[in-house]
């Protein structure tokens, strides 16, 4: 078992380490001089000198990059061109608002999805079924930029239930979550969906329906337990859709977290930015697949005893 | 090969047949099969427009008209039918321009797969077939594009390259291909332990030979249904990125862009936001139709992708 | 199972409380707190670091300057007391005694020089890190030194007789002398002697002031003042009219009559300082034809934009600067719209077929102003132009601009009703982004800018606006409005000419 960890760990320090040389390359080929673009137009030929050597830019390629390395380890991610200040304090003022962001949608979705797919797969072919499964496709063929606008011109112009933008209340939540969770919600109730149906057409379950009620929801229990288990990794791949998604959420709705921050960012051609928030994000998302990775593999019976 | 052992062979998936015979055995049940059928006359539908969208088009896209501007939709009082979906902000003919935007969703779409997709399927081969150092390689680097956000690479890489279709279209396949590449290989690792390729092998056939009679077929398929699926997905990433402005720089008209642009006329001119937003779901919901259709037609055991690769 | 379900109506029933009580009606009904909505991110709060009209603005409510301008525009005094120029190149301030800063420190002449010499040396602004913004410190750049020979005495005595001086001191906030010391800190948390304190700034999202209750001067009517920053039109639009926000800037000129339809809303406009036009390189191909620039002038519809794209809020140009800045030359005419003219012109240029050209325009910062590049494109390839234009964001564009990256930008410039601000930019060879450079017109800012009474400065800038515009160094547009919309309750407020964003006079009922 504790070999498990060890090499999941490995592997995705092995993966982090490939995230940053790739991250450290893409601010490299910039076009231009990134001293220059820190300092201005009006910065005189020694301040730029004496800037290239206070920064390294001046250094072998492999030392820039472990001073980078070695730099973000310690948080130290350089700084904004546009606001003046390290990059690292503007990550750790925008990155909560994304994570609270992206947790609401996936709340929201596993709300939604699960049972959605689960009443589908029983009653297929029904009505009902049509129409959620309908309703998923359509969801995962939205471009959901159209869907927040349209959602704030219905809720919040005409209809003045919630705010329009923003983030600080609740009600500011609701929309971006919905909007950010339809994606995930359609994908997730599908696949339940398909699941649950693999797993009713298992003939323990079809002996345990012919036998009789009480054994039947036992049973059904269980089909349940073996339907979720794919959706834990699914869930860890879509965390890139996710973020991804949040992207495009965040500017719709003005909500201040990391895909705002990388927008601007891209905009203002403040390219420490980018690469923090590109770094950050790979960070993250590693992380959170090799937990997912982890507990897949704790979790699936088959693979434990293998 | 007769009928029935037609049937058995498709079923069992030791069919070695080339992937046309299993096409024509099911290809009665094509126009039965109504997603198919609606996914089909999308896809049509779309690519006429992209081709040759004069036809259905009144007016140049790009011809400004700043005396008839937010004109409404035809049938709405204000319209005129001579622009049947009224004008935008700057007096262009929303129809034209949706017809005429088609071209940058279809063209980015399908030449990201037609060169995602050739990279993807090579080296996926290579990595399944081969195994050892080609497979490590190429799985390092799927693992790696798994750890980055798809948008937010893309959107880092378009703000460096600048923008313009075709350095969109380089940045998907570059993005995409190891999506494909996965599933190649992890076809090709199924299918190399299954009998019919043991027996060839037994037989003295060279490696060469075993893939491209016995193993491509079978692949090409499952790898076509997930292109198909992708141009959808690709199709939503690049409206996004011409949403927010990383698309291809105006005045050409993109549905995604016309969506930015028409934000902020959502209340007044609802209609400068809501076709071109229409064009992408119709066009995305076809397109993974038609994927759909294909899967049953030509795939019966493709597997969703999540699945499978959960199953690594 | 109905434990499942009791669970499930809780959450529901929570859910439902919390979206009731976060209703948009509570964002006004809150007693003493503000919130209105700007279009640009100010950037900093830093009086000496402030790069656009947001950001003078809103550090001009927690930094009082020594003079401030009130709403007709007109010097007012503030942290100075009275004040006097005994000779052209001398100006004595009286502070106002007791005046404290927010962090406690006593406002005395001591922070008045510190403030302005971090402006004038950029030696020290550099060792001591302060950023300093070069469009204020274009006000200071005439100053020679600042004395101060008793705690609550300011004496600048200038290089050369320097007539706008009043007008550039508005725009600086006075900072304490630890702003100077320890500028990090207070970068991070700006004090001055206004009367609003800084509260939280997160950029990109919102603004938190809150009363200064020992201010000197007009008690703040607001406990509270939340600015938030929403750069997309409609989400700012839609704020006010949910009553998120009580007042807006930046109001597209689409949405008026909307907003006018709601009877809760006023929406008020008025002609600002703003010049709107077409930055056109002289120096170099094309634009160094002068044929080829009055081609383009012709080739402008100015009214059309004025017009359609204004709603008629907007005028079209007739001179370098614009009706509300001083010494305005009433007698010059606008290039009228003649496309035909337009193409002869070209043609005689050497141009028969047209001409291409790369233009960069900025989105978000001006009211329409990526639209209005759009129109004018449009405009101008009816003429044989054909222009690549370039959309940027409006960093972006402003550093190509400074660097002269391509051949003609869409741009305004405005803020000021002094003629010496509004032309020497542009106008002076020295600092010309377009390549200017006529050294009679040099010659007649200089002595513009020395004048010492009204009627030769008149005739000195009316004749230097003349030049200039004959010259069509520039593809002319319009003078922008400001249009503001907002909250009936809201009293005391509307645009202002020079576009700040004030409500340090007004007050909610």
């Amino acid at each position: 078992m504790p070999n498990l960890y060890i090499r999941q760990v490995l592997q995705s320090a092995f993966v982090l380490l490939n995230v940053t040389i790739v991250v450290f390359v893409l601010i490299r080929i910039v076009p231009g001089d990134p001293v220059r673009l820190m300092l201005g137009m009006e910065a005189s030929e020694d301040a730029i000198q004496a800037a290239r050597a206070q920064f390294g830019y001046d250094r072998p390629l492999h030392e820039q990059y472990l001073r980078f390395v070695g730099g973000a380890l310690r948080g130290d991610l350089g700084h904004s061109l546009r606001f003046r200040r390290p990059v690292g304090e503007l990550l750790m003022e925008t990155l909560p608002a994304t994570l609270e962001l992206a947790a609401a949608a996936v709340g929201i979705a596993l709300v939604l999805a699960f049972p959605a797919g689960i009443y589908a797969a029983v009653h297929r072919g029904s009505v009902a079924d049509r129409v959620l499964m309908g309703g998923a496709l359509i969801g995962q063929a939205m471009p959901i930029f159209w869907l927040g606008i349209m959602l704030i011109t219905l809720f919040s112009v005409k209809l003045g239930w919630l705010p329009t933008s923003g983030r600080g209340s609740l009600p500011q939540l609701v929309m971006p979550s919905v909007t950010l969770s339809t994606y995930v919600m359609a994908l997730l109730a599908r696949l339940t969906r398909s699941n649950m149906l693999e797993v009713l057409r298992e003939p323990y379950v079809r002996t345990a329906r012919a036998k009789g009620l009480r054994e039947a929801l036992v049973v059904h229990k269980h089909a349940l337990k073996s339907a979720a288990l794919p959706i834990v990794t699914v869930l860890g791949l879509q965390i890139g859709a996710l973020l991804s998604g949040a992207v495009v959420t965040e500017t719709v709705f003005n909500w201040p977290g990391i895909g705002t921050l990388a927008l601007r960012a891209i905009q203002q051609r403040d390219y420490p930015v980018l690469q923090g928030v590109v770094l950050v994000s790979a960070v993250l998302f590693v992380v959170i697949n090799g937990i997912v990775d982890l507990l897949y593999r704790f979790l699936d019976p088959r693979v434990r005893l293998a | 090969m007769s009928g029935a052992r037609a049937d058995r062979a498709l079923r069992d998936g030791t069919d070695t047949v080339l992937p046309r015979s299993r096409l024509w055995a099911a290809g009665g049940r094509a126009l039965t099969h109504s997603g198919l059928l609606f996914g089909i006359v999308v896809v049509l539908l779309a690519t006429l427009a992209a081709i040759a969208p004069q036809t259905a088009a009144r007016q140049d896209p790009l011809a400004q008209d700043i005396g008839n501007r937010l004109i409404p939709p035809a049938w709405m009082t204000g319209g005129n039918p001579e622009w049947l979906l009224g004008t935008d902000h700057l007096g262009r003919d929303i129809l034209s321009r949706v017809l005429y935007g088609s071209r940058v969703s279809l063209a980015v779409g399908l030449w990201s797969v037609a060169i995602g997709g050739p990279i993807g399927l090579l080296l996926g081969l290579l990595a399944g077939y081969r195994g050892g150092v080609m497979d490590v390689l190429v799985m390092r680097l799927v693992d790696l594009h798994l750890a980055f956000p798809f948008v937010l690479l893309a959107m880092a890489l378009i703000s460096i390259l600048g923008p313009g279709l075709w350095k969109m279209v380089a940045v998907f396949s570059l993005t995409s291909w190891m999506l494909y590449a996965r599933t190649v290989r992890a076809s090709v690792l199924s299918l190399r332990e299954r009998e019919f390729v043991q027996a060839a092998r037994a037989m003295g056939a060279r490696s060469g030979r075993i893939v491209l009679r016995h193993v491509l077929p079978n692949i090409v398929s499952t790898l076509v249904v997930l292109l198909s699926f992708d141009v959808a997905r690709i199709i939503l990433a690049e409206s996004a990125l011409s949403f927010l402005g990383l698309g291809v720089p105006p005045p050409t008209p993109s549905w995604g862009g016309m969506l930015s642009e028409g934000r902020e006329y959502i209340q007044d001119a609802w209609w400068i936001a809501a076709f071109p937003g229409l064009a992408i779901m119709l066009v995305t919901v076809g397109v993974s139709f038609f994927g759909d259709g294909l899967r049953d037609l030509l795939d019966p055991q493709f597997d969703t992708l999540e699945n499978r690769s959960a199953r690594r | 199972m109905s434990q499942h379900l009791r669970r499930l109506v809780v959450f529901v029933g929570l859910l439902t409380l919390g979206v009731l009580s976060g209703s948009p009606t509570t964002a006004w009904t809150q007693t003493g707190e503000l919130t209105i909505a700007v279009a640009t991110d100010p950037l900093t709060l830093d009086p000496r670091g402030s790069m656009n009209i947001i950001s003078w603005s809103l550090a001009y409510h927690i930094a009082d300057p020594l003079v401030g301008k009130d709403k007709d525009l007109k010097i007012v005094p503030l942290l100075a007391e009275s004040w006097e120029r005994p000779n052209p190149r001398t100006w004595r301030f009286k502070l106002r005694r007791g005046v404290k800063f927010h962090n406690g420190e006593e406002v005395t002449s001591q922070a008045v020089k510190a403030t302005i010499d971090v402006m004038m040396d950029p030696e020290l602004a550099k060792t001591k890190k302060v950023q300093v913004s070069s469009i204020i410190r274009g006000n200071f750049r005439l100053v020679e030194r600042v004395e101060t020979p008793d705690p609550y005495t300011v004496v600048i005595v200038t290089k050369t007789p320097y007539r706008p001086m009043l007008l550039g001191l508005t725009q600086l906030g006075i900072v304490p002398v630890s702003g100077l010391d320890a500028a990090e800190a207070y970068i991070a948390k700006p004090v001055g002697a206004g009367p609003y304190r800084f509260v939280e700034y997160v950029p990109g999202s919102r603004l938190v002031l809150e009363a200064n209750d020992t201010y000197w001067g007009q008690k703040p009517r607001f406990k509270r003042v939340v600015v938030r920053i929403i750069p997309e039109n409609a989400t700012r639009v839609a704020a006010l009219q949910t009553g998120e926000v009580m007042a807006i800037f930046n109001v597209p000129p689409d949405s008026i009559e909307r907003l006018r339809a709601n009877k809760d809303l006023e929406v008020r406009d008025t002609l600002t300082t703003r010049h709107n036009y077409l930055y056109l390189q002289n120096d170099r191909p094309p634009f160094n034809d002068k044929r080829v620039r009055l081609a383009l002038n012709y080739a402008l519809d100015k009214e059309q934009i004025t017009k359609v794209i204004f709603r008629g809020l907007a005028k079209p140009s007739s001179a370098p600067m614009g009706p509300a800045t001083a010494y305005f030359n009433k007698s010059l005419k606008p290039y009228p719209y003649d496309v035909a003219k337009a193409k002869v012109l070209l043609a005689e240029a050497g141009h028969p077929n047209g001409l291409k050209f790369v233009m960069g325009t900025p989105f978000g910062r001006f009211i329409n102003d990526r639209q209005v590049a759009e129109a004018a494109v449009g405009q101008l390839a009816k003429a044989g132009f054909t222009v690549d234009l370039r959309v940027e964001e409006w960093g972006t564009s402003l550093a190509n601009l400074l660097a002269r990256k391509y051949d003609a930008f869409f741009g305004a410039y405005g803020g000021s009703t002094d003629p010496d601000y509004m032309l020497s930019w542009l106008f002076t060879a020295k600092s010309s982004v377009i390549g200017f450079n006529k050294p009679e017109v040099e010659a007649l800012l200089l002595e513009g800018l020395h004048a010492t009474d009204e009627a030769s400065a008149r005739k000195t800038y009316e004749r230097a606006q003349q030049i200039v515009w004959e010259d069509a160094p520039m593809g002319f547009l319009y003078f922008q409005p400001e249009i503001v919309a907002f909250n009936k309750r809201l009293k005391g407020f509307g645009p202002r000419v020079d576009e700040y964003v004030d409500i340090r006079g007004a007050s909610l009922e």
